[in-house]
């Protein structure tokens, strides 16, 4: 009882505002949007069932496929690019600084032109591997790589300098130490912000529409478009939606486990 | 005469225009324990970390075993698993298990097997007496057992000497005691020792040779009841004081 006194009490004048305006907004919405037309084309199951085999067997795998390929390329990238940065030969980190800050300057979509278009025209003899889709990964790749190179180096030189010293004392060169006491753990150090790039790169890979797709190399913000043009419905948008959220969601639920469990030497 | 475990010769050192280290010369024999003391900013680690080539000298030499290491062929690598280093913060390696800070480089520089490398550390930590946190990551040490793990770690290299940086300086005063006993020991055993330190009863324990530090040059050295019981001048007079005063 005393409890729930407390509570009333507590109902300051901005707490009903905010209340009453909910309220309003709420019963406006209710009462006049078309929930009919709204139902029917936004969470039309029949919709929904039609494209779901499509959808799942080709366009999520797609998406996934696009970003774990770049997102391995991109960390290779960005290692070598961190390495680089941290290293003692100046022409190495000037390199290295000015591809970061060239990639992470640019739109994405930028790169993904030049690669899928731009040098194409310019080198008409060269061609990436993979064809279009190739060229979309590849740009992908290197855009990550910039963002995440950043992110390595910053883990890297979190790692306390005693680290360093006590292994190279020990006789450990440069590279071993770099491999087995400064990597791995910077590696801990990065994981939360190398997830927030996984996620950025899911939802970055729905702009390789631009360099053009078959119906075998759509990603799903691809194919949720030509379902929507197809069958002038637009459930497509909210299936995937879902569908992202059922990739992006699990996946920062068990990277925070991970987290936990590395926590465990410290 | 044999040739000196470690000799340095006129060595100069600056951070940027701060000049550290002002021309220092000194050598230790084999077997010898020598304690650096000095006011903090006298250069002592400064010039302790000079010998195993973890800070570079402006200028000078240092000969380990009678080898000049600051000679760009020398193989630094090789040179560094013969001389033992111990740190202020113990610097374990937080990762690890003790057991495995044990035997990392033991396997990647000395290409020991994973069975004999765990068979010397095992021994190492035996000696120095924390055998049961083998299997424990570094977090679950106390202070005086991560440094006491950390003397095992350079012992599995079998340096032929060793160098301590304030090793009890970041310790409890309680933890102190533990870490000094597996020096002395050390000591004992007939260890090459350089032992940067503020413990005075330590110093004038196990010590040969004191060698008191001041502004970037040696003020004074020799046995440690002349130099910390007799000190010749005032310098090193008014530092005595103000450490017994703490």
């Amino acid at each position: 009882m005393a409890l729930n006194e407390r509570r009333v009490g507590s109902l300051t004048r901005g707490t009903v505002i905010a209340w009453v305006v909910t309220i309003v907004i709420v019963a406006l919405v209710v009462a006049f949007a078309d929930w009919e037309r709204i139902g029917s084309n936004f969470f039309n199951v029949d919709e929904a069932r039609r494209m779901l085999p499509q959808l799942l067997t080709v366009a999520a795998k797609n998406t996934l496929v696009y970003t774990v390929a770049s997102f391995c390329f991109g960390f290779v990238i960005a290692l070598c690019m961190a390495l680089m940065r941290l290293s003692n030969f100046p022409p190495a980190r000037a390199f290295a600084l000015a591809y970061v800050e060239l990639f992470r300057g640019l739109p994405a979509l930028v790169t993904l032109i030049l690669l899928a278009f731009g040098i194409p025209i310019a080198f008409p003899g060269v061609r990436i591997p993979g064809g279009q889709v190739g060229a979309a990964i590849t740009g992908l790749s290197i855009v990550a790589g910039a963002y995440m190179a950043e992110t390595i180096r910053g883990g890297i030189e979190a790692v306390p300098r005693g680290q360093m010293e006590a292994a190279r004392s020990l006789g450990m060169s440069r590279g071993q130490t770099m491999a087995s006491i400064i990597i791995p753990q910077a590696f801990r150090i990065m994981i939360p912000p190398l997830t927030n790039e996984f996620v950025l790169l899911i939802k970055d890979t729905s702009l390789i529409y631009v360099v053009g797709s078959t119906p075998a190399t759509r990603e799903l913000v691809k194919f949720a478009r030509d379902f929507m043009s197809d069958r002038r419905n637009a459930t497509p948008l909210t299936v995937i939606a879902i569908v992202y959220l059922l990739i992006t969601l699990p996946l920062t639920y068990l990277v925070r486990r991970l987290e936990e469990r590395l926590g465990k030497g410290r | 005469m044999s040739t000196p475990a470690i000799q340095i010769v006129d060595l100069h050192k600056y951070f940027g225009e701060l000049e550290v280290l002002k021309g220092v010369s000194m050598s230790i024999e084999r077997g010898e324990v020598v304690c650096v003391v000095g006011p903090s900013g006298s250069g002592k680690s400064t010039l302790l970390r000079c010998v195993n080539l973890l800070e570079l000298p402006t200028s000078g030499q240092v000969l380990i075993d009678g080898i000049d290491i600051t000679d760009p062929k020398v193989d630094l690598d090789q040179m560094r698993t013969r001389i033992g280093m111990v740190f202020q913060q113990f610097n374990l390696f937080p990762h690890l298990t003790v057991l495995r800070n044990l035997t990392i480089a033991q396997e990647k520089v000395l290409k020991r097997p994973r069975q004999e490398a765990e068979t010397i550390a095992m021994e190492m930590l035996e000696r120095v007496g924390v055998a049961n946190k083998a299997h424990e990551y570094p977090a679950r040490c106390s202070g005086g057992q991560q440094q006491r793990v950390a003397i095992a770690r350079s012992l599995c290299m079998g340096p032929e000497m060793m160098l301590f940086d304030e090793p009890t300086s970041a310790l409890d005063p309680e933890l102190v005691g533990e870490v000094l006993d597996v020096m002395r020991s050390l000591a004992r055993d007939g260890m090459t020792m350089m032992v940067v330190t503020h413990e005075m009863g330590f110093a004038r324990d196990v010590a040969d040779r004191v060698v008191f530090m001041d502004g970037g040059v040696i003020v004074e050295e020799g046995p440690p009841n002349e130099v910390l019981v007799n000190p010749k001048t005032e310098r090193a007079r008014r530092f005595l004081r103000m450490v017994e005063e703490k």
